[in-house]
């Protein structure tokens, strides 16, 4: 009975942890680390999620149409050892990013770095991409 | 041992309705456009919408050029909502529904807003 009772158990675990597995991929199924993108939007959603944490923001595009994108970040875990919490970037706040491209050409990308228009503050993204080095980064991208 | 299946499918009851609980249904971020009567060009607007115990507040363009909503009411008969600030144009009234509630991606509110002297309809999305 005990054997039942741990199966019905681990049965119910599966079905829950499913969900989160299933959005979990290597970065180079996704993401080009040959187009690199640099974007400035203002902060619409924040996703506290695992295994990723996803950021969307507002882009005004060159023909003054707005578009929602969304980046791929690290894990809420990751980004906490990073110095991030759920209220780092809060709905309204302006931000420049720098990351990659999505392979499928749609308004998606991995991000590396996230800056803070109004306070210049820099934030790592906890990029999945094997050769990221965060030292390559321009500490000037503010100015 | 009875006793303890009926404690795991109590258990496991709580937790599945726990994760489709989706709260107020005004909250969140909104995003669109007010579209003027007149030739004007559209107006971008984002809403940020927070309920605190039970009464809705909010933020119209959150950020540095945010503005205080005065006042959020919604009537749930109709989910018509209503709110109004005082932007630097003049005071903001925008009245209009809430539709496609069950939806997270694609939730609307439309309907119609005055703003000084200009006039016009809205279209919004849930972010």
């Amino acid at each position: 009975m005990k054997t039942k009772l741990l199966a019905i158990l681990l049965g119910a675990l599966g079905t829950i942890s499913s969900v989160h597995v299933n959005a979990h991929h290597s970065f180079a199924a996704e993401f080009d680390a040959n187009s690199p993108l640099r974007i400035n939007g203002t902060v619409i959603k924040v996703d506290w999620t695992n295994p990723h944490t996803y950021i969307f923001l507002e882009v005004e595009n060159e023909e003054g149409d707005f578009e929602e994108w969304g980046f791929e970040m690290g894990s809420p875990n990751g980004l906490m050892r990073r110095g991030w919490t759920r209220n780092t970037l809060e709905i309204g706040t302006e931000v420049i990013i720098t990351g990659t491209r999505a392979r499928d050409g749609s308004l998606k990308g991995n991000a590396q770095t996230v800056l803070i228009a109004e306070t210049c503050q820099r934030l790592f993204a906890g990029t999945s991409q094997r050769d990221f080095n965060e030292s390559s980064i321009d500490s000037e991208l503010c100015q | 041992m009875i006793k303890k299946y009926l404690l795991l499918y109590t258990m496991l009851g709580a937790v599945f309705p726990a994760l489709a609980q989706t709260g107020h249904p005004a909250t969140g971020s909104w995003s669109g456009d007010l579209i003027p009567f007149t030739a004007e060009d559209n107006q971008r607007i984002r809403l940020l919408i927070e309920a605190w115990d039970g009464e809705l507040t909010g933020t119209i363009n959150p950020g540095r050029r945010g503005v205080e909503i005065d006042s959020v009411s919604l009537e749930a008969e109709s989910w018509t909502l209503t709110i109004e600030a005082d932007m630097p144009d003049g005071k903001l009234v925008m009245e209009g529904k809430l539709t496609n509630l069950g939806s997270w991606t694609n939730r609307k509110y439309r309907g119609a807003y005055t703003i000084g002297d200009s006039k016009g309809t809205f279209d919004i999305t849930l972010n």
